[in-house]
């Protein structure tokens, strides 16, 4: 018998082991007085409006927070000189149309910048609304490379989508081999300067693409950005433990969540499929590995001076009926002929689940 | 509607919902809504109270008392998304005066904390009919049992289980480790 099935017969065993005592619960309730007798039919409607709606309310307070946050983010550009807002465009010469590099920045907005071979904007268009909410504050035609990525970066952080909890950016180049290698090799700090005067440190996944039609219908058709498609199909093939079964949920994730499961590829064998990524700064928003590991260890009581071994990947998975990301821990302890296999809530720490085997 | 739920696996949270419902509509009088939560949860209100008690007449009265309290109290019940964690607390009450009512001589904690069931050991035929439950009940020790049957049974998170017994989050976890190793070896010997 497998454990699972053991699991099942338990559960089954013990309903059917439950006796029939309805009627007489009934007949007993029957005498019973309920306490709060005042509780009318009016106020069960907003009784009722309160089961499972927290997530609701949590959404709005979230929502809430994140204008704070805008606000408060605003006015610290505001006081340090670094609006970047509207009016950059400063070229009336007509300039060259025809499109030599695609830049693809994704934070949760994502957009897509196209420049001509003198690195002039041509063109500017958003992959999703938070995007577009950039693209209208901006005019960037005619703007050179560097100022048109600080400008766009900027907005993102001015509009709240950039805070130490939600650093990540991908910022993915299709161009010339010579140009893509430029571009990447100098992009980390030219996001880093935007941020130069604040406390944000970025996690800057950059990354070569190549945009073909197949990869451009595929991203319309999971509404992302040519470059999260490109890193979503590179991370089912490069990490061992992603398939085709997480395109959908890895598309839908942020790019802050994306990177806490990307910085796991170190631990795949196929390291190769990441060739020629420049990845800098560590993810936010989320325990790192050894913290998430030594606050397991500090939940159940086990100094580290026990640990023999342990084993870690981030997955995304489904806890208690909610989709989480999770680190997947297994320890093994100096002496025991048992591993133990935890599941730790990569933003929280909390133990989420527990097993154990044999060896 | 009366809904027929079986032990099958549904949804944790899905399941949560629908006792939220249940004791929603029961806080209005609704016998119905007694009936489907009891066809919901009387296999987690049972099997608790039978493995604290090892006693089939004491696990069906504090059954029995467990609902009569739910549709006593389900109008000062507050949704937050855990009521089983509430359903049991209020069984784990009605055990705990159990308990005091048969021990009066002895302190309570002394008492609920002797890790001896209310009614001995013996799951006997007469206590429980299942013969695999029977010889699984035997394995585990009392308190090993209890939190087995909360976590395996009706799928209380440990930290739960800890808050819910006063006990350290590590001891359940240790506790549990300690059940499970005991019942892989008799899963094991079984398959002999």
């Amino acid at each position: 018998m497998r454990f699972k099935n053991f699991k099942n017969n338990f559960k089954r065993a013990f309903y059917e082991e439950s006796p029939d005592l309805l009627d007489k619960i009934e007949n007993s309730c029957k005498n019973q007085v309920q306490i709060a007798e005042d509780f009318k039919s009016t106020e069960k409607a907003a009784y009722d409006g309160r089961v499972g709606q927290s997530r609701f309310v949590n959404f709005v307070f979230n929502k809430w927070a994140k204008a704070t946050l805008a606000c408060v983010l605003c006015l610290a550009l505001f006081a340090s000189g670094v609006w970047l807002g509207v009016s950059i465009n400063g070229k009336d010469a007509p300039i060259n149309t025809e499109v030599y590099t695609k830049m693809y920045l994704d934070v949760n907005p994502g957009l897509q910048i196209n420049f001509n071979e003198q690195n002039k904007v041509i063109s500017c268009v958003a992959s999703n609304a938070d995007g577009q909410e950039i693209i209208n504050e901006l005019n960037l035609e005619g703007v050179e490379l560097n100022t048109a990525l600080s400008a766009v970066v900027g907005a993102i952080y001015v509009n709240g989508f950039i805070s130490d909890n939600t650093n990540s950016i991908l910022v993915s180049v299709d161009s010339s081999a010579e140009k893509t290698q430029e571009i990447l090799s100098s992009v980390s700090q030219k996001i880093n300067n935007v941020f130069k005067n604040s406390s944000i440190n970025c996690s800057i996944i950059a990354q070569s693409v190549t945009t073909t039609d197949a990869l451009e219908k595929q991203a319309n058709q999971f509404n992302v950005s040519v470059g999260k498609m490109n890193l979503v199909n590179k991370m089912i093939s490069g990490i061992d433990n992603l398939s085709e079964e997480n395109l959908l949920d890895l598309t839908e994730m942020s790019i802050n969540e994306l990177n806490l499961i990307y910085s796991q590829r170190a631990h795949g064998e196929k390291d190769n499929v990441f060739a020629g990524d420049v990845v800098s700064g560590s993810v936010g928003g989320f325990l790192r590995e050894e913290e998430a590991l030594n606050s397991l260890l500090n939940e159940i009581k086990v100094q580290s001076t026990l640990l023999q071994d342990y084993l870690s990947f981030v997955e995304y998975e489904k806890v208690d009926g909610e989709f989480k990301l999770v680190y997947n821990l297994s320890i093994i302890l100096i002496g025991e002929i048992v591993s133990y296999h935890f599941k730790v809530d990569c933003k929280t720490g909390e133990v989420l689940q527990f097993d154990i085997n044999l060896g | 509607m009366l809904i027929l739920f079986t032990y099958s696996d549904y949804d944790l949270n899905e399941k949560s919902t629908l006792i939220e419902k249940c004791i929603a509509n029961i806080a209005m009088g609704s016998t119905a809504a007694l009936g489907e939560l009891y066809s919901l949860i009387k296999g987690d209100v049972y099997a608790y109270a039978l493995s604290k008690l090892a006693n089939k007449q004491n696990a069906e009265d504090i059954t029995h008392d467990t609902f009569v309290q739910i549709y006593k109290n389900a109008p000062a019940y507050k949704p937050q998304g855990k009521p089983l964690a509430w359903i049991f607390t209020i069984e784990l009450n009605l055990i705990k005066r159990l308990f005091q009512l048969s021990a009066r001589s002895v302190s309570y904690e002394q008492t609920f904390n002797d890790d001896r069931a209310l009614g001995g050991e013996d799951f006997s035929e007469s206590v429980v009919n299942s013969e695999f439950l029977r010889s699984v009940l035997k394995v585990l020790s009392p308190n090993e049992r209890e939190i087995v049957v909360l976590h395996i049974n009706s799928g209380l998170k440990h930290r739960e289980i800890a808050n819910l017994l006063h006990m350290p989050l590590a001891t359940v976890l240790s506790k549990y480790a300690r059940a499970i190793k005991k019942l892989q070896i008799y899963i094991k010997e079984g398959l002999k």
